[in-house]
């Protein structure tokens, strides 16, 4: 596949490469994920059971209490959650954790641009330049 | 973003790599929102203080914050915890460990921040004045410090208001830019309101329909700053409401054309009593026949409130077997003591609590699975976070309740 560069914006500074894993649902990082193990917990979340270890998390937004920002800094603290995360629109909770926490982020992306990124595909993220690369 | 010289030194590291790290989160805030610069805080309130919202990272994370003697450059009080500081044990919590909280309350105590433990700060020494920019979170407290005292906060998470209390700053943007302020959609409420779980219900049915707009009610008369707290907790719980007016009452309303300013009402949303009742649908969900707690005072009650509950419990006794927790905070708690307020109710078979939020607590540990109470933001998240049914009635009602031991059924 051809190589697709998506422009954003800086969230969260760090570069980081790995295997997307898309998320439709909005996450609920407060409760709604183990920060122990990356898996998806909440019921009915389209990615219920799935780990996002190690990997590049795209979803549209963070929901719910915003104690999940120190879900997100303790999955940086200790490299147990995502390498990076792209989505829609950061919010106050996802902006705070993820720069407590190191893990880059970009934001700014349509609903459409997210959609056509399919779990598994290669993707390089630069936070601090706002972009990701696909197949890099 | 333009920044003055003192930011870009916070932001440049001259001031330690905390309110570096501080400066960029708000940066990133103020870039996210369009914020052109960022404006001084007067005062700050931090929730999110709670263990249970914690882990051993974040917590480690504060106390190392504290350590570093990191302190706050804004008057700072802290919200509600999971218990009563010196009560606890009272209270039944005796299987409980509460090392985390008490190492959290001491890291940020540490930072400077006053230990008030209250939703209601501002009947506790943090009282903004009218026109005052300040970073306020814990979401009742955005519509009081907006709506009621005129002061200017954005909704604030329990963490960008410890970054706005390290750094002193908040951007400019959300409700501190005055246009953001103004009414959007006309409330007309057609029937008479009395008491706070009338306004409870009010704010309920209207943040549940007026998304992040600015309502402007017509119809009430002359609520009280009680009333008006629980209007605004209520918004605040369906919605993500942190202003409203009600004209002739509110400070930036004298009266309708001040309140919209130079905008027609995009929405009107009629409300007769019947929409009122709409929640209790949901809310009044407990199965009738005996009850085994009554929780009152969210948000934490005022000295005033606390002087109608005694006066309903003067030379009553609650029903045996029947809990009753009144919560406030512990300033209040002592004024209550002093005024023979806190007797009253002790006497009659209750708990006068202060520090704490009941839904936030242990409260699994206690066994209850059920809660009376005249606050519809308590039964709304007694549901969520404590798989509670709950009943909500006036707290006439409510005391009665909890005398008689019985519950009826739907109100």
């Amino acid at each position: 596949m051809s190589n697709k560069v998506l422009t954003g914006r800086s969230i969260s500074p760090g570069i980081a490469e790995g295997v997307a894993i898309v998320s439709r649902d909005p996450i609920v990082f407060n409760l709604g994920i183990d920060a122990e193990s990356g898996v998806i917990v909440e019921k009915g979340h389209d990615l219920e059971g799935q780990s996002v270890q190690g990997k590049i998390l795209i979803f549209p937004y963070g929901k719910g209490s915003t104690g999940g920002a120190w879900t997100i800094f303790r999955m940086g603290l200790r490299k147990s959650g995502p390498l990076a995360m792209v989505c829609q629109n950061a919010e106050v909770l996802t902006t705070i954790g993820s720069i407590l926490g190191n893990i880059p982020v970009v934001d700014g992306f349509s609903p459409e641009q997210l959609q056509k990124i399919k779990s598994g595909v290669r993707i390089r993220v630069d936070g601090a330049k706002g972009i990701l690369e696909l197949n890099p | 973003m333009r920044l003055n010289e003192e930011e870009k030194r916070m932001l440049a590291g001259d001031f330690g790599s905390t309110v570096k790290k501080a400066m960029e989160i708000l940066v990133k805030l103020g870039q996210i929102h369009n914020a052109p610069y960022m404006v001084e805080i007067t005062s700050a309130h931090i929730d999110g203080n709670i263990d249970k919202e914690h882990n051993e990272d974040s917590i480690t994370f504060i106390e190392q914050l504290a350590a570093e003697k990191v302190k706050v450059r804004a008057f700072t009080t802290l919200n509600t915890v999971g218990m009563d500081r010196e009560k606890y044990l009272q209270l039944g919590f005796t299987s409980v460990q509460f090392d985390n909280q008490f190492r959290l309350n001491k890291a940020y105590e540490a930072m400077g921040c006053l230990g008030v433990y209250s939703c209601t700060p501002y009947y506790a020494s943090n009282l903004p004045r009218f026109g005052d920019h300040v970073a306020w979170s814990e979401s009742s407290t955005p519509p009081f410090v907006n709506a009621v005292l005129g002061a200017r906060t954005s909704r604030e998470a329990g963490a960008s208001a410890l970054m706005a209390a390290i750094t002193g700053r908040t951007p400019y943007y959300s409700y501190h830019v005055p246009e953001n302020r103004l009414g959007r959609v006309l409330v007309k409420v057609e029937c008479p309101m009395k008491g706070i779980s009338d306004y409870g219900l009010l704010g309920y049915y209207v943040g549940k329909h007026v998304g992040s707009l600015v309502p402007v009610f017509d119809g009430l008369r002359e609520p009280t700053r009680d009333e008006m707290i629980y209007l605004g907790a209520a918004l605040a719980t369906t919605g993500p409401v942190a202003m409203y007016h009600i004209p002739g009452v509110t400070p930036e309303a004298g009266n309708m054309e001040e309140a919209f300013g130079p905008h027609q009402p995009e929405a009107v949303i009629n409300v007769s009593r019947g929409n009122l009742m709409e929640p209790l649908e949901y809310l009044n969900d407990m199965p009738r026949g005996p009850i085994e707690f009554v929780a009152l005072g969210c948000p934490h009650y005022s000295l005033s409130q606390l002087g109608q509950v005694a006066e309903l419990l003067e030379g009553r006794k609650i029903h045996k077997g029947v809990t009753l927790w009144v919560h406030t905070s512990e300033p209040i708690r002592h004024m209550a003591q002093k005024l023979g307020t806190a007797e009253t109710i002790i006497k009659a078979g209750g708990m006068l609590t202060a520090d704490m939020c009941t839904i936030c607590s242990p409260l699994e540990k206690l066994g209850f699975r059920t809660m009376v109470t005249d606050s519809v933001k308590h039964a709304f998240y007694a549901h969520l976070f404590n798989k509670f049914t709950t009943a909500v009635d006036t707290l006439e009602n409510v005391i009665n309740i909890a005398i008689s031991g019985v519950w009826e059924g739907k109100r």
